[in-house]
Protein backbone atom coordinates (compact mmCIF):
# COMPACT_ATOMS: atom_id res chain seq x y z
CA UNK A 1 0.00 0.00 0.00
CA UNK A 2 1.24 3.45 -0.85
CA UNK A 3 2.30 5.76 1.98
CA UNK A 4 0.34 8.61 0.36
CA UNK A 5 -1.70 9.25 -2.76
CA UNK A 6 -1.84 6.41 -5.24
CA UNK A 7 1.84 5.48 -5.48
CA UNK A 8 3.61 7.67 -2.94
CA UNK A 9 6.39 6.39 -0.71
CA UNK A 10 7.95 8.12 2.28
CA UNK A 11 11.48 7.35 3.50
CA UNK A 12 12.13 8.87 6.89
CA UNK A 13 15.62 9.40 8.27
CA UNK A 14 14.70 12.08 10.81
CA UNK A 15 11.24 13.36 11.67
CA UNK A 16 10.01 15.74 14.33
CA UNK A 17 6.32 16.50 14.24
CA UNK A 18 6.79 19.71 16.23
CA UNK A 19 9.54 21.94 17.52
CA UNK A 20 10.13 24.69 20.03
CA UNK A 21 12.01 27.63 18.55
CA UNK A 22 13.77 30.31 20.61
CA UNK A 23 13.42 33.13 18.15
CA UNK A 24 14.45 35.70 20.76
CA UNK A 25 17.77 33.86 21.10
CA UNK A 26 18.32 34.03 17.34
CA UNK A 27 17.28 30.49 16.49
CA UNK A 28 15.81 29.91 13.07
CA UNK A 29 14.81 27.10 10.72
CA UNK A 30 16.63 26.32 7.48
CA UNK A 31 14.66 24.50 4.77
CA UNK A 32 16.25 22.63 1.89
CA UNK A 33 14.13 20.91 -0.78
CA UNK A 34 15.92 18.78 -3.37
CA UNK A 35 13.95 17.74 -6.44
CA UNK A 36 14.24 15.05 -9.10
CA UNK A 37 12.12 15.29 -12.24
CA UNK A 38 11.13 17.68 -14.96
CA UNK A 39 9.67 20.58 -13.03
CA UNK A 40 9.05 20.99 -9.29
CA UNK A 41 5.73 22.36 -8.12
CA UNK A 42 5.55 23.18 -4.41
CA UNK A 43 4.47 25.82 -1.93
CA UNK A 44 5.54 26.71 1.59
CA UNK A 45 2.62 27.87 3.71
CA UNK A 46 1.54 28.56 7.28
CA UNK A 47 -2.03 28.43 8.57
CA UNK A 48 -2.59 32.02 7.45
CA UNK A 49 -0.85 32.44 4.11
CA UNK A 50 1.07 30.85 1.32
CA UNK A 51 4.60 32.11 1.90
CA UNK A 52 6.63 30.86 -1.05
CA UNK A 53 6.14 28.89 -4.24
CA UNK A 54 8.66 27.23 -6.53
CA UNK A 55 8.47 29.82 -9.29
CA UNK A 56 9.40 32.61 -6.87
CA UNK A 57 12.92 31.24 -6.48
CA UNK A 58 15.68 32.54 -8.74
CA UNK A 59 16.80 29.95 -11.27
CA UNK A 60 13.53 27.98 -11.21
CA UNK A 61 13.34 25.18 -12.29
CA UNK A 62 16.36 23.85 -10.46
CA UNK A 63 17.32 20.93 -8.28
CA UNK A 64 17.81 22.57 -4.88
CA UNK A 65 15.56 25.18 -3.22
CA UNK A 66 16.52 26.75 0.10
CA UNK A 67 14.82 29.22 2.41
CA UNK A 68 14.76 30.12 6.09
CA UNK A 69 12.15 30.93 8.72
CA UNK A 70 12.68 33.53 11.44
CA UNK A 71 16.31 34.19 10.56
CA UNK A 72 17.37 37.50 12.06
CA UNK A 73 20.77 37.86 10.42
CA UNK A 74 21.22 38.31 6.68
CA UNK A 75 21.42 35.05 4.77
CA UNK A 76 23.05 34.17 1.50
CA UNK A 77 21.77 35.71 -1.71
CA UNK A 78 18.93 33.80 -3.29
CA UNK A 79 17.80 32.25 0.00
CA UNK A 80 14.59 34.02 1.02
CA UNK A 81 13.65 34.40 4.65
CA UNK A 82 10.11 34.30 6.02
CA UNK A 83 9.10 35.72 9.37
CA UNK A 84 6.63 34.09 11.70
CA UNK A 85 3.25 35.69 12.22
CA UNK A 86 2.17 33.49 15.10
CA UNK A 87 3.71 32.13 18.28
CA UNK A 88 2.19 28.73 17.61
CA UNK A 89 1.80 27.91 13.94
CA UNK A 90 1.95 24.94 11.60
CA UNK A 91 4.05 25.20 8.47
CA UNK A 92 3.64 22.89 5.49
CA UNK A 93 5.63 22.20 2.37
CA UNK A 94 3.09 20.99 -0.18
CA UNK A 95 4.81 19.04 -2.94
CA UNK A 96 3.10 18.14 -6.22
CA UNK A 97 4.21 15.25 -8.41
CA UNK A 98 2.74 16.40 -11.73
CA UNK A 99 6.22 16.83 -13.21
CA UNK A 100 8.54 15.60 -10.48
CA UNK A 101 9.09 12.13 -9.07
CA UNK A 102 11.05 12.75 -5.89
CA UNK A 103 11.45 15.45 -3.26
CA UNK A 104 13.87 15.36 -0.32
CA UNK A 105 12.98 17.74 2.50
CA UNK A 106 15.55 18.66 5.13
CA UNK A 107 14.67 21.10 7.93
CA UNK A 108 17.37 22.15 10.36
CA UNK A 109 17.10 24.16 13.55
CA UNK A 110 20.09 26.51 13.80
CA UNK A 111 21.36 29.07 16.30
CA UNK A 112 22.20 32.74 15.69
CA UNK A 113 25.71 31.70 14.59
CA UNK A 114 24.24 29.37 11.94
CA UNK A 115 25.38 26.33 13.88
CA UNK A 116 23.17 23.26 13.69
CA UNK A 117 21.15 22.62 16.84
CA UNK A 118 19.24 19.63 15.46
CA UNK A 119 17.83 18.24 12.24
CA UNK A 120 14.06 18.28 12.48
CA UNK A 121 13.25 16.52 9.24
CA UNK A 122 15.16 14.55 6.62
CA UNK A 123 12.58 12.75 4.50
CA UNK A 124 12.23 11.51 0.90
CA UNK A 125 8.86 11.70 -0.82
CA UNK A 126 8.48 9.79 -4.08
CA UNK A 127 5.57 9.19 -6.41
CA UNK A 128 5.11 8.05 -10.00
CA UNK A 129 1.53 9.30 -10.15
CA UNK A 130 1.35 12.84 -11.52
CA UNK A 131 -1.92 13.36 -9.68
CA UNK A 132 -0.26 12.90 -6.30
CA UNK A 133 0.57 15.70 -3.92
CA UNK A 134 1.75 15.69 -0.33
CA UNK A 135 1.77 18.29 2.44
CA UNK A 136 4.51 17.68 5.01
CA UNK A 137 3.89 19.71 8.13
CA UNK A 138 5.87 20.98 11.12
CA UNK A 139 4.32 22.60 14.18
CA UNK A 140 6.51 25.44 15.42
CA UNK A 141 5.99 26.89 18.89
CA UNK A 142 8.02 29.94 19.81
CA UNK A 143 9.30 29.97 23.37
CA UNK B 1 -17.21 -37.10 -0.64
CA UNK B 2 -17.99 -34.85 -3.54
CA UNK B 3 -20.98 -33.43 -1.68
CA UNK B 4 -18.83 -32.73 1.41
CA UNK B 5 -16.30 -30.82 -0.66
CA UNK B 6 -19.07 -28.89 -2.35
CA UNK B 7 -20.60 -27.88 0.98
CA UNK B 8 -17.18 -26.85 2.31
CA UNK B 9 -16.53 -24.73 -0.76
CA UNK B 10 -19.94 -23.14 -0.42
CA UNK B 11 -19.32 -22.27 3.24
CA UNK B 12 -15.94 -20.74 2.44
CA UNK B 13 -17.47 -18.71 -0.37
CA UNK B 14 -20.33 -17.57 1.86
CA UNK B 15 -17.97 -16.55 4.66
CA UNK B 16 -15.79 -14.70 2.20
CA UNK B 17 -18.85 -12.91 0.89
CA UNK B 18 -20.03 -11.96 4.36
CA UNK B 19 -16.52 -10.80 5.30
CA UNK B 20 -16.19 -8.73 2.14
CA UNK B 21 -19.62 -7.22 2.65
CA UNK B 22 -18.79 -6.39 6.27
CA UNK B 23 -15.52 -4.76 5.35
CA UNK B 24 -17.19 -2.85 2.56
CA UNK B 25 -20.02 -1.66 4.76
CA UNK B 26 -17.56 -0.64 7.44
CA UNK B 27 -15.46 1.33 4.96
CA UNK B 28 -18.52 3.17 3.70
CA UNK B 29 -19.82 3.99 7.17
CA UNK B 30 -16.40 4.80 8.63
CA UNK B 31 -14.14 5.82 5.74
CA UNK B 32 -11.42 7.28 7.97
CA UNK B 33 -10.82 3.87 9.53
CA UNK B 34 -8.71 2.84 6.53
CA UNK B 35 -6.32 5.72 7.23
CA UNK B 36 -4.97 3.67 10.16
CA UNK B 37 -2.78 2.04 7.50
CA UNK B 38 -1.35 5.40 6.43
CA UNK B 39 0.74 6.28 9.44
CA UNK B 40 4.22 6.53 7.96
CA UNK B 41 4.20 9.96 9.55
CA UNK B 42 1.61 12.30 11.00
CA UNK B 43 1.34 14.31 7.78
CA UNK B 44 0.62 11.09 5.84
CA UNK B 45 -2.27 10.24 8.15
CA UNK B 46 -3.61 13.81 8.01
CA UNK B 47 -3.32 13.75 4.21
CA UNK B 48 -5.22 10.47 4.04
CA UNK B 49 -7.98 11.83 6.27
CA UNK B 50 -8.14 14.98 4.15
CA UNK B 51 -8.36 12.98 0.93
CA UNK B 52 -11.18 10.87 2.32
CA UNK B 53 -13.18 13.90 3.32
CA UNK B 54 -12.57 15.84 0.13
CA UNK B 55 -13.23 12.59 -1.73
CA UNK B 56 -11.55 13.74 -4.86
CA UNK B 57 -12.68 12.11 -8.05
CA UNK B 58 -9.36 13.12 -9.56
CA UNK B 59 -7.92 9.68 -10.13
CA UNK B 60 -10.91 8.40 -12.03
CA UNK B 61 -10.71 11.17 -14.57
CA UNK B 62 -7.15 10.57 -15.54
CA UNK B 63 -5.88 8.50 -18.34
CA UNK B 64 -2.74 6.57 -17.74
CA UNK B 65 -0.01 7.14 -20.28
CA UNK B 66 -0.09 4.01 -22.44
CA UNK B 67 2.06 5.43 -25.24
CA UNK B 68 5.57 5.01 -23.83
CA UNK B 69 6.58 1.79 -25.50
CA UNK B 70 8.73 -0.62 -23.57
CA UNK B 71 7.54 -3.69 -25.45
CA UNK B 72 9.43 -5.29 -28.28
CA UNK B 73 8.84 -3.38 -31.52
CA UNK B 74 6.28 -4.84 -33.91
CA UNK B 75 8.98 -6.02 -36.31
CA UNK B 76 10.19 -8.60 -33.77
CA UNK B 77 9.07 -12.20 -34.26
CA UNK B 78 7.98 -12.88 -30.70
CA UNK B 79 6.46 -9.55 -29.81
CA UNK B 80 3.16 -8.80 -28.12
CA UNK B 81 3.01 -5.51 -30.09
CA UNK B 82 1.14 -5.34 -33.34
CA UNK B 83 1.23 -1.56 -33.35
CA UNK B 84 4.19 0.59 -32.30
CA UNK B 85 3.82 3.56 -30.00
CA UNK B 86 5.18 6.99 -30.82
CA UNK B 87 7.43 7.48 -27.83
CA UNK B 88 9.94 5.54 -25.76
CA UNK B 89 10.82 5.94 -22.07
CA UNK B 90 12.79 9.11 -21.34
CA UNK B 91 15.76 7.22 -19.91
CA UNK B 92 15.70 3.51 -20.67
CA UNK B 93 13.28 0.65 -21.05
CA UNK B 94 13.70 -3.09 -21.30
CA UNK B 95 11.31 -5.51 -22.94
CA UNK B 96 11.41 -9.27 -22.68
CA UNK B 97 8.99 -11.56 -24.47
CA UNK B 98 9.42 -15.03 -23.16
CA UNK B 99 7.35 -17.37 -25.21
CA UNK B 100 4.72 -17.81 -27.82
CA UNK B 101 1.73 -19.85 -26.70
CA UNK B 102 1.06 -22.39 -29.41
CA UNK B 103 -2.31 -23.58 -30.52
CA UNK B 104 -0.71 -26.79 -31.71
CA UNK B 105 2.45 -28.71 -31.06
CA UNK B 106 5.50 -28.95 -33.24
CA UNK B 107 6.11 -25.28 -33.76
CA UNK B 108 9.67 -24.06 -33.54
CA UNK B 109 9.49 -20.63 -32.12
CA UNK B 110 11.94 -20.23 -29.90
CA UNK B 111 12.98 -18.84 -26.53
CA UNK B 112 13.50 -15.39 -25.22
CA UNK B 113 13.68 -12.20 -27.22
CA UNK B 114 14.44 -8.81 -25.82
CA UNK B 115 15.24 -5.20 -26.60
CA UNK B 116 16.55 -2.28 -24.63
CA UNK B 117 15.48 1.21 -25.56
CA UNK B 118 17.12 4.44 -24.50
CA UNK B 119 16.87 8.08 -25.47
CA UNK B 120 19.48 10.48 -26.76
CA UNK B 121 18.77 12.48 -23.62
CA UNK B 122 19.80 9.58 -21.37
CA UNK B 123 22.96 8.99 -23.39
CA UNK B 124 23.85 12.68 -23.28
CA UNK B 125 23.26 12.85 -19.53
CA UNK B 126 25.50 9.84 -19.05
CA UNK B 127 28.22 11.34 -21.25
CA UNK B 128 27.97 14.66 -19.45
CA UNK B 129 27.90 12.83 -16.11
CA UNK B 130 24.87 14.88 -15.13
CA UNK B 131 21.83 13.72 -13.17
CA UNK B 132 19.15 13.23 -15.87
CA UNK B 133 16.49 14.03 -13.27
CA UNK B 134 17.88 17.48 -12.47
CA UNK B 135 14.94 19.73 -13.43
CA UNK B 136 17.16 22.44 -14.92
CA UNK B 137 19.02 19.88 -17.05
CA UNK B 138 15.77 18.15 -18.01
CA UNK B 139 14.16 21.38 -19.17
CA UNK B 140 17.26 22.44 -21.06
CA UNK B 141 17.27 19.49 -23.44
CA UNK B 142 13.72 18.66 -24.53
CA UNK B 143 14.80 17.98 -28.10
CA UNK B 144 17.16 15.21 -27.01
CA UNK B 145 14.14 13.32 -25.71
CA UNK B 146 12.74 13.30 -29.24
CA UNK B 147 15.26 10.64 -30.27
CA UNK B 148 15.33 7.09 -28.95
CA UNK B 149 17.24 3.99 -29.94
CA UNK B 150 16.54 0.28 -29.56
CA UNK B 151 18.92 -2.64 -29.70
CA UNK B 152 18.07 -6.23 -29.02
CA UNK B 153 17.82 -9.85 -30.00
CA UNK B 154 15.00 -11.71 -31.69
CA UNK B 155 15.10 -15.47 -31.13
CA UNK B 156 13.34 -16.00 -34.47
CA UNK B 157 12.27 -19.35 -35.86
CA UNK B 158 15.14 -21.80 -35.50
CA UNK B 159 13.62 -24.26 -37.97
CA UNK B 160 13.79 -21.76 -40.80
CA UNK B 161 17.01 -20.98 -42.61
CA UNK B 162 15.79 -17.48 -43.44
CA UNK B 163 13.98 -16.54 -40.22
CA UNK B 164 16.50 -17.53 -37.58
CA UNK B 165 17.86 -15.46 -34.70
CA UNK B 166 18.31 -11.79 -35.54
CA UNK B 167 19.70 -8.57 -34.16
CA UNK B 168 17.13 -5.80 -33.75
CA UNK B 169 18.23 -2.22 -34.32
CA UNK B 170 15.96 0.79 -34.53
CA UNK B 171 15.34 4.41 -33.73
CA UNK B 172 12.45 6.82 -33.41
CA UNK B 173 12.28 10.57 -33.84
CA UNK B 174 9.35 12.46 -32.35
CA UNK B 175 8.22 15.02 -34.92
CA UNK B 176 5.29 16.27 -32.87
CA UNK B 177 5.53 15.89 -29.10
CA UNK B 178 2.52 17.35 -27.38
CA UNK B 179 3.26 15.49 -24.15
CA UNK B 180 6.72 16.92 -23.49
CA UNK B 181 6.67 18.38 -19.99
CA UNK B 182 9.02 21.20 -20.92
CA UNK B 183 6.51 22.35 -23.53
CA UNK B 184 3.55 22.26 -21.18
CA UNK B 185 4.79 24.86 -18.71
CA UNK B 186 1.68 26.99 -19.11
CA UNK B 187 -0.58 24.05 -18.29
CA UNK B 188 1.54 23.06 -15.29
CA UNK B 189 1.46 26.65 -14.07
CA UNK B 190 -2.27 26.18 -13.52
CA UNK B 191 -1.52 23.43 -11.00
CA UNK B 192 0.98 25.65 -9.25
CA UNK B 193 -1.60 28.44 -9.11
CA UNK B 194 -4.17 26.07 -7.61
CA UNK B 195 -1.66 24.79 -5.06
CA UNK B 196 -1.18 28.28 -3.58
CA UNK B 197 -4.61 28.70 -1.94
CA UNK B 198 -4.55 25.05 -0.82
CA UNK B 199 -1.35 25.46 1.22
CA UNK B 200 -2.83 27.24 4.26
CA UNK B 201 -5.78 24.82 4.27
CA UNK B 202 -3.43 21.84 4.59
CA UNK B 203 -1.58 23.67 7.38
CA UNK B 204 -4.79 24.46 9.28
CA UNK B 205 -6.01 20.87 8.97
CA UNK B 206 -2.76 19.52 10.43
CA UNK B 207 -2.87 22.11 13.22
CA UNK B 208 -6.49 21.32 14.05
CA UNK B 209 -5.91 17.56 14.03
CA UNK B 210 -2.88 17.88 16.31
CA UNK B 211 -4.94 19.99 18.71
CA UNK B 212 -7.78 17.46 18.65
CA UNK B 213 -5.54 14.48 19.36
CA UNK B 214 -3.74 16.42 22.11
CA UNK B 215 -7.05 17.27 23.74
CA UNK B 216 -8.35 13.71 23.53
CA UNK B 217 -5.27 11.66 24.39
CA UNK B 218 -2.51 13.74 26.03
CA UNK B 219 -3.65 13.05 29.58
CA UNK B 220 -4.13 9.33 29.01
CA UNK B 221 -1.02 8.66 26.93
CA UNK B 222 1.52 10.66 28.90
CA UNK B 223 4.93 10.43 27.25
CA UNK B 224 4.02 7.40 25.08
CA UNK B 225 6.96 5.50 26.58
CA UNK B 226 9.43 8.06 25.22
CA UNK B 227 12.29 9.56 27.19
CA UNK B 228 11.06 13.12 26.72
CA UNK B 229 8.61 13.86 29.55
CA UNK B 230 5.07 14.77 28.70
CA UNK B 231 4.32 18.45 28.67
CA UNK B 232 2.81 20.73 26.07
CA UNK B 233 1.68 20.07 22.57
CA UNK B 234 5.21 19.91 21.15
CA UNK B 235 6.18 17.07 23.50
CA UNK B 236 2.89 15.27 22.81
CA UNK B 237 3.33 15.59 19.03
CA UNK B 238 6.88 14.28 19.06
CA UNK B 239 6.20 11.52 21.59
CA UNK B 240 2.79 10.26 20.51
CA UNK B 241 2.37 11.30 16.86
CA UNK B 242 5.53 9.85 15.40
CA UNK B 243 6.73 6.35 14.53
CA UNK B 244 5.08 3.38 16.18
CA UNK B 245 3.42 5.62 18.76
CA UNK B 246 1.49 7.35 15.96
CA UNK B 247 0.03 4.02 14.83
CA UNK B 248 -0.99 3.24 18.41
CA UNK B 249 -2.53 6.67 18.94
CA UNK B 250 -4.51 6.60 15.71
CA UNK B 251 -5.75 3.07 16.46
CA UNK B 252 -7.26 4.38 19.70
CA UNK B 253 -9.72 6.59 17.85
CA UNK B 254 -13.32 5.48 18.17
CA UNK B 255 -15.78 5.66 15.26
CA UNK B 256 -17.35 8.73 16.88
CA UNK B 257 -13.97 10.41 17.19
CA UNK B 258 -13.21 9.64 13.55
CA UNK B 259 -16.51 11.26 12.67
CA UNK B 260 -15.51 14.34 14.68
CA UNK B 261 -12.20 14.39 12.81
CA UNK B 262 -14.04 14.22 9.50
CA UNK B 263 -16.08 17.23 10.58
CA UNK B 264 -12.95 19.16 11.57
CA UNK B 265 -11.38 18.46 8.18
CA UNK B 266 -14.58 19.27 6.30
CA UNK B 267 -14.85 22.59 8.13
CA UNK B 268 -11.42 23.60 6.83
CA UNK B 269 -11.45 21.87 3.45
CA UNK B 270 -14.99 22.64 2.38
CA UNK B 271 -15.95 25.79 4.27
CA UNK B 272 -18.89 26.62 2.00
CA UNK B 273 -19.59 24.46 -1.03
CA UNK B 274 -17.34 21.93 -2.78
CA UNK B 275 -17.24 24.24 -5.80
CA UNK B 276 -15.48 26.92 -3.77
CA UNK B 277 -13.10 24.58 -1.92
CA UNK B 278 -9.47 25.22 -2.78
CA UNK B 279 -8.66 21.53 -2.28
CA UNK B 280 -11.40 20.45 -4.67
CA UNK B 281 -10.20 23.03 -7.16
CA UNK B 282 -6.66 21.72 -6.83
CA UNK B 283 -7.82 18.19 -7.60
CA UNK B 284 -9.97 19.33 -10.51
CA UNK B 285 -7.15 21.41 -11.98
CA UNK B 286 -4.69 18.55 -11.58
CA UNK B 287 -7.03 16.09 -13.30
CA UNK B 288 -7.71 18.51 -16.13
CA UNK B 289 -4.07 19.41 -16.76
CA UNK B 290 -2.71 15.87 -16.51
CA UNK B 291 -5.52 14.58 -18.71
CA UNK B 292 -4.87 17.20 -21.39
CA UNK B 293 -1.13 16.49 -21.44
CA UNK B 294 -1.70 12.74 -21.64
CA UNK B 295 -4.15 13.08 -24.49
CA UNK B 296 -2.02 15.47 -26.56
CA UNK B 297 -1.13 14.16 -30.04
CA UNK B 298 2.27 12.70 -30.84
CA UNK B 299 3.74 11.94 -34.26
CA UNK B 300 7.00 10.13 -34.77
CA UNK B 301 9.18 8.76 -37.54
CA UNK B 302 10.41 5.22 -36.97
CA UNK B 303 13.02 2.95 -38.43
CA UNK B 304 13.37 -0.66 -37.32
CA UNK B 305 15.57 -3.40 -38.67
CA UNK B 306 16.03 -7.09 -38.05
CA UNK B 307 19.40 -8.27 -39.28
CA UNK B 308 20.41 -11.93 -39.70
CA UNK B 309 23.64 -13.65 -40.50
CA UNK B 310 24.25 -16.00 -43.44
CA UNK B 311 21.27 -16.80 -45.62
CA UNK B 312 18.77 -15.23 -43.26
CA UNK B 313 16.45 -12.46 -44.39
CA UNK B 314 17.14 -8.91 -43.34
CA UNK B 315 13.94 -7.00 -42.59
CA UNK B 316 13.38 -3.25 -42.46
CA UNK B 317 10.41 -1.14 -41.47
CA UNK B 318 10.13 2.64 -41.69
CA UNK B 319 7.25 5.07 -41.50
CA UNK B 320 5.13 7.31 -39.32
CA UNK B 321 3.45 6.59 -36.00
CA UNK B 322 0.67 8.66 -34.47
CA UNK B 323 -0.85 8.61 -30.96
CA UNK B 324 -3.84 10.58 -29.75
CA UNK B 325 -5.90 10.39 -26.59
CA UNK B 326 -9.44 10.44 -27.89
CA UNK B 327 -10.86 10.56 -24.45
CA UNK B 328 -10.04 9.99 -20.87
CA UNK B 329 -9.47 6.26 -20.98
CA UNK B 330 -9.14 5.66 -24.70
CA UNK B 331 -5.94 6.16 -26.66
CA UNK B 332 -5.58 5.56 -30.40
CA UNK B 333 -2.34 4.70 -32.18
CA UNK B 334 -1.93 4.64 -35.98
CA UNK B 335 1.04 3.26 -37.93
CA UNK B 336 1.70 3.79 -41.63
CA UNK B 337 4.89 2.05 -42.70
CA UNK B 338 6.84 0.62 -45.58
CA UNK B 339 8.27 -2.85 -45.01
CA UNK B 340 11.16 -4.30 -46.95
CA UNK B 341 12.50 -7.84 -46.70
CA UNK B 342 15.93 -8.30 -48.22
CA UNK B 343 16.13 -11.98 -49.13
CA UNK B 344 19.36 -13.71 -50.05
CA UNK B 345 17.37 -15.71 -52.59
CA UNK B 346 17.24 -14.04 -55.99
CA UNK B 347 13.78 -12.67 -56.61
CA UNK B 348 12.78 -13.26 -53.02
CA UNK B 349 12.70 -9.63 -51.89
CA UNK B 350 9.39 -8.38 -50.55
CA UNK B 351 8.13 -4.81 -50.38
CA UNK B 352 4.91 -4.04 -48.59
CA UNK B 353 2.81 -1.12 -47.49
CA UNK B 354 1.39 -1.53 -44.02
CA UNK B 355 -1.28 0.22 -42.01
CA UNK B 356 -2.01 -0.66 -38.39
CA UNK B 357 -4.32 0.83 -35.79
CA UNK B 358 -4.70 0.19 -32.09
CA UNK B 359 -7.16 1.37 -29.50
CA UNK B 360 -6.08 1.15 -25.87
CA UNK B 361 -8.79 1.07 -23.23
CA UNK B 362 -7.98 1.65 -19.59
CA UNK B 363 -10.03 -1.05 -17.90
CA UNK B 364 -9.46 -0.08 -14.28
CA UNK B 365 -8.99 3.29 -12.63
CA UNK B 366 -5.46 4.33 -11.79
CA UNK B 367 -5.94 2.93 -8.32
CA UNK B 368 -7.59 -0.42 -8.87
CA UNK B 369 -9.50 -2.53 -6.41
CA UNK B 370 -6.65 -5.02 -6.64
CA UNK B 371 -4.45 -2.63 -4.69
CA UNK B 372 -2.11 -1.72 -7.54
CA UNK B 373 -2.22 1.90 -8.65
CA UNK B 374 -1.54 1.05 -12.30
CA UNK B 375 -4.50 0.26 -14.50
CA UNK B 376 -5.17 -2.87 -16.51
CA UNK B 377 -5.11 -2.06 -20.21
CA UNK B 378 -7.08 -3.79 -22.93
CA UNK B 379 -6.01 -3.05 -26.46
CA UNK B 380 -7.48 -4.08 -29.77
CA UNK B 381 -5.44 -3.70 -32.90
CA UNK B 382 -5.61 -4.49 -36.58
CA UNK B 383 -2.98 -4.61 -39.27
CA UNK B 384 -3.32 -4.67 -43.06
CA UNK B 385 -0.34 -5.39 -45.24
CA UNK B 386 -0.23 -5.17 -49.02
CA UNK B 387 2.86 -6.83 -50.51
CA UNK B 388 4.34 -6.87 -54.02
CA UNK B 389 3.89 -10.64 -54.15
CA UNK B 390 0.11 -10.16 -53.84
CA UNK B 391 0.05 -11.87 -50.47
CA UNK B 392 -2.01 -9.31 -48.65
CA UNK B 393 -2.53 -10.13 -45.01
CA UNK B 394 -4.95 -8.89 -42.39
CA UNK B 395 -4.31 -9.46 -38.71
CA UNK B 396 -6.29 -8.67 -35.60
CA UNK B 397 -5.02 -8.76 -32.04
CA UNK B 398 -6.48 -8.51 -28.57
CA UNK B 399 -4.05 -7.74 -25.77
CA UNK B 400 -4.40 -7.45 -22.02
CA UNK B 401 -1.61 -5.70 -20.12
CA UNK B 402 -1.55 -6.52 -16.42
CA UNK B 403 0.70 -4.62 -14.02
CA UNK B 404 2.54 -6.94 -11.66
CA UNK B 405 1.49 -5.96 -8.13
CA UNK B 406 4.34 -4.70 -6.02
CA UNK B 407 6.79 -4.46 -8.93
CA UNK B 408 6.89 -0.87 -10.12
CA UNK B 409 7.35 -0.59 -13.88
CA UNK B 410 6.84 -4.33 -14.54
CA UNK B 411 3.89 -5.37 -16.68
CA UNK B 412 2.65 -8.69 -18.00
CA UNK B 413 1.15 -8.44 -21.50
CA UNK B 414 -0.92 -11.30 -22.92
CA UNK B 415 -2.03 -11.22 -26.53
CA UNK B 416 -4.12 -13.29 -28.92
CA UNK B 417 -3.80 -12.79 -32.68
CA UNK B 418 -6.07 -13.75 -35.55
CA UNK B 419 -5.03 -13.61 -39.21
CA UNK B 420 -6.34 -14.47 -42.66
CA UNK B 421 -3.09 -15.99 -43.82
CA UNK B 422 -1.13 -18.94 -42.53
CA UNK B 423 2.03 -17.24 -43.82
CA UNK B 424 1.70 -14.70 -41.07
CA UNK B 425 0.71 -16.95 -38.23
CA UNK B 426 2.07 -20.44 -38.50
CA UNK B 427 -0.62 -21.91 -36.33
CA UNK B 428 -3.07 -20.94 -39.08
CA UNK B 429 -5.59 -19.07 -37.04
CA UNK B 430 -4.85 -18.13 -33.49
CA UNK B 431 -1.66 -17.41 -31.59
CA UNK B 432 -1.28 -16.40 -27.98
CA UNK B 433 1.75 -14.66 -26.53
CA UNK B 434 2.87 -13.37 -23.20
CA UNK B 435 5.91 -11.60 -21.84
CA UNK B 436 7.18 -8.99 -19.43
CA UNK B 437 7.91 -5.32 -19.92
CA UNK B 438 10.16 -3.45 -17.53
CA UNK B 439 10.40 0.32 -17.44
CA UNK B 440 13.92 0.76 -16.10
CA UNK B 441 13.33 4.44 -15.44
CA UNK B 442 10.73 3.56 -12.88
CA UNK B 443 12.87 0.86 -11.32
CA UNK B 444 15.92 3.11 -11.08
CA UNK B 445 13.97 5.89 -9.53
CA UNK B 446 13.04 3.57 -6.68
CA UNK B 447 16.65 3.25 -5.60
CA UNK B 448 17.77 5.50 -2.73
Amino acid sequence: MADFGSTGTITIRVNHVASELRVSAGEYLAFKLTVEGASPIFVFACTHNTRLSAEQFPGHPKQVYEWTLCRQTPGAAGIPNENSDGADDTYVVVMHFAAAIKYTLVIEQRDRNNQLIQTLKDIDFESKAPEDKFPEGLRVVQV
Amino acid sequence: MFRTRLVTLFLIAALAGVFAATVNAQSIADPLKSCEARTKDFSAWADCVTDKVVNAATLQANQRHPAKQVELPSIAENTTSLVDQTSAPDLAGLALDLAGLKSKTGANDNGASGTITTSAYALYAAAAQHDPLDPAFYQSHPNLRRFSFSIGHDAGDTSSATKGPATILGFKALLLNGREVAKNKAKLAAISAALGPAGPVFARIQQDLTNYLFQKFAAALGSCHKSTPAGGIVQFANNCLDGDALTTTIAMLTPIQRQEIAEIVAKEAIPQTPATSSLVKLNQTTADVIGRIRRAPQLSFTFESKLRNGTGDDEYRTGLLFDYGVWDRFNVSLNGTFDYKDSKIIGGDTRAGRFAAEGIFQLTPNKSSFGDPRPWLLSTSAEAKWANNNKSTYTGQLKLTIPIPGLTGVNFPISVSLANSSDLIKEKVVRGRFGFTVDITKLLSKTP
